[in-house]
């Protein structure tokens, strides 16, 4: 009897020992970075997200001796241009992506939007490098050609060296890589949503504009939702392909530049991570790149609290969670 | 059926509907006169369903689907020559419930004024006041007075579907189609609708689809039994019922076979 009672709860072992496997795996991914980037952390304290100047920086810690290493740094520029990368695409691939979604599954032919759909899944998987050798190919000369011109790059030469590798580009290609993810949610949401939906509208007199405005795409709200969050993790955390197109400085936007500051070299987190790899060898060095994992983590964390948050209100306010 | 074609409010002729080629009504003709309920009665797949959705022309969102013959409402041809460019305001002046009660994801309110909003504009206070309305017409106001602003899916199957027949009333419509609009509720919820109905008829335009004998007899002024996409006696309810004139309408009403 015993001897049964073991075997029957053998299955329920395994499955608590490998859930807490995965537990302490990402809890020790998690102690390992704040462990490494605690020097830089200890000593730059709040002034790590309120200061810039990490580009200076990182070549004083890289010559300064291990013995005396140069700590002290700012990210302030890396977080800005985290944020803006990723919002900037954010906002194109919402646009772009729900678009696309809604033509796809409303408008196109049956055939068209099975095809369609099979080439955005195979968008959505491909490899970042390969977005960062189209940004390279074809978006920073766009973007050269259209907007930095020599006049320009002489007026803002104090500021900062133009080309084609700036925000807008980093934007651009970032955009190119979230909206296979925003579609692919957002037409598995278009699709939940019920045909008898789409009747109750239609036998109003609606019309089909009216139909996909007013019902469907309300309805499939909380899963484009989802999508834009899958999104803005993928932007966030895109290290390659932004540190192939973003200029590689970290540059804090200037408010009395204005449309200029799109033109500006940017250098996210992840892509500084990238960038700078190569001066691993140093202590104060990997320290900096270490915090600045550990501070991709944090922002990664407050804005998945943050969707989770709002996902609350909107479902709250779409009268699902009560 | 009553001949005084003025006061016919529907008009069915001759009506053929098949969905790719595969028959499921053949010609039905039939008259619904003004301020009347009409039952469709008959067993699954019989073309009920089929002919009740050609009134507002929904069918035609089905693939494949054609229809010949014609529908007149108020004496005009619905499927006339032009009469598809006007299909969104023709769908809007006839009021359709469905077997599922089908309110959306969202709030009370925002289910109430969905339909009018869709087509007009107008101050917040006046889809109020109408929406309130509407919701004391079905009985559902005083249920539900403090949690308006509450999601329609927190309400029970038979207030859901109160609920739409309430947001059907919102656009004021003459004439309204109920598809089996109480199969998926118990009694007490399907007796508060037909009440309404009653109550609903006296400037209404009724054709109800109903599986349930009991109750194409208590709330139908007349009555047509489909069989195999045909119908094969119609007439005033009290007639059907009780002075079946065909040897399968007799059976149905028995419960022969279903």
């Amino acid at each position: 009897m015993r001897l049964k009672k073991y075997i029957r709860d053998i299955p329920k072992a395994l499955i608590y020992l490998l859930s807490a496997i995965s537990v302490a795996v990402i809890a020790s991914v998690f102690l390992f970075i704040f462990h490494k980037a605690y020097p830089v952390l200890r000593e730059s304290g709040v002034s790590l997200f309120v200061t810039g100047g990490f580009d200076r920086q990182i070549q004083e810690a890289f010559y300064s001796a291990n013995a005396t290493p140069m700590l002290e740094f700012g990210f302030l520029g890396l977080i800005s241009g985290t944020l803006l990368t990723s919002g900037i695409a954010l906002l194109f691939a919402a646009i772009i992506g729900i678009g696309a979604s809604t033509a796809i599954c409303e408008y196109a032919p049956r055939r068209v939007s099975a095809a369609l759909i099979s080439v955005v899944r195979l968008l959505a998987s491909m490899p970042s490098v390969v977005f960062g050798l189209i940004g390279i190919i074809t978006v920073v000369p766009a973007v050269e050609k259209l907007f930095v011109t020599t006049d320009r790059q002489i007026e803002y030469l104090d500021f900062f060296q133009m080309s084609g590798r700036n925000l807008l580009s980093a934007s651009v290609v970032l955009t190119f890589m979230i909206v296979p993810t925003v579609v692919s949610l957002s037409v598995d949401a278009i699709r939940a949503v019920p045909h008898s939906h789409r009747e109750t509208g239609y036998a109003f007199g609606m019309s089909k504009a009216g139909v996909i405005g007013k019902i469907v795409l309300p309805v499939a709200r909380p899963g484009i939702a989802a999508g834009l969050v899958l999104g803005a993790g993928r932007g966030i955390g895109e290290a390659i392909a932004v540190s192939m197109v973003c200029g590689g400085i970290g540059f804090l936007p200037n408010a009395s530049l204005g449309f200029v500051n799109f033109l500006a070299p940017t250098l996210p987190l992840a892509a500084a991570i990238v960038n700078k790899s190569e001066a691993l060898g140093s202590f104060a060095v990997e320290s900096a790149l270490f915090a600045c994992g550990a501070v991709l983590l944090i922002i990664g964390a407050v804005l998945s609290l943050g969707a989770k948050a709002v996902e609350k209100k909107m479902r709250r306010m779409a009268g699902y969670a009560d | 059926m009553d001949n005084t074609s003025k006061n016919i409010a529907i008009r069915i002729k001759n009506v053929t509907c098949s969905y790719g080629g595969k028959p499921a009504v053949r010609n039905a003709s039939l008259d619904v006169p003004q301020n009347s309920i009409c039952a469709f009665i008959g067993p699954s797949g019989c073309g009920k369903t089929t002919l009740l959705r050609s009134v507002n022309r929904l069918n035609d969102l089905t693939e494949g689907f054609a229809l010949s013959g014609s529908i007149e409402i108020n004496g005009e041809n619905i499927y006339g020559n032009d009469a598809a460019s006007h299909v969104e305001a023709l769908r809007r002046n006839i009021g359709m419930i469905f077997q599922q009660p089908n309110p959306l994801p969202t709030g009370i309110l925002k289910n109430m004024y969905m339909p009018i909003k869709a087509h007009y504009t107008g101050e917040k206070k006046y889809f109020y006041e109408k929406a309130v309305e509407k919701l004391k017409t079905a009985g559902l106001y005083d249920e539900i007075e403090h949690r308006l602003d509450r999601t329609a899916l927190s309400l029970s199957g038979g207030q859901q579907q109160r609920l739409c027949i309430a947001r059907a009333l919102m656009l004021e419509p003459k004439i309204m189609l109920f598809d089996e609009p109480c199969s998926a509720l118990d009694p007490i919820a399907t007796y508060k609708i037909e009440d309404m109905l009653l109550e609903l008829k006296k400037e209404r335009t009724m054709i109800i689809v109903t599986h349930n004998m009991e109750q194409a007899r208590r709330v139908s002024d007349y009555t047509a039994f489909f069989y195999q996409g045909e119908i094969v006696e119609a007439g005033r309810t009290n007639d059907v019922f009780f002075n079946p004139k065909t040897e399968l309408l007799d059976q149905y009403i028995r419960g022969r076979f279903s």
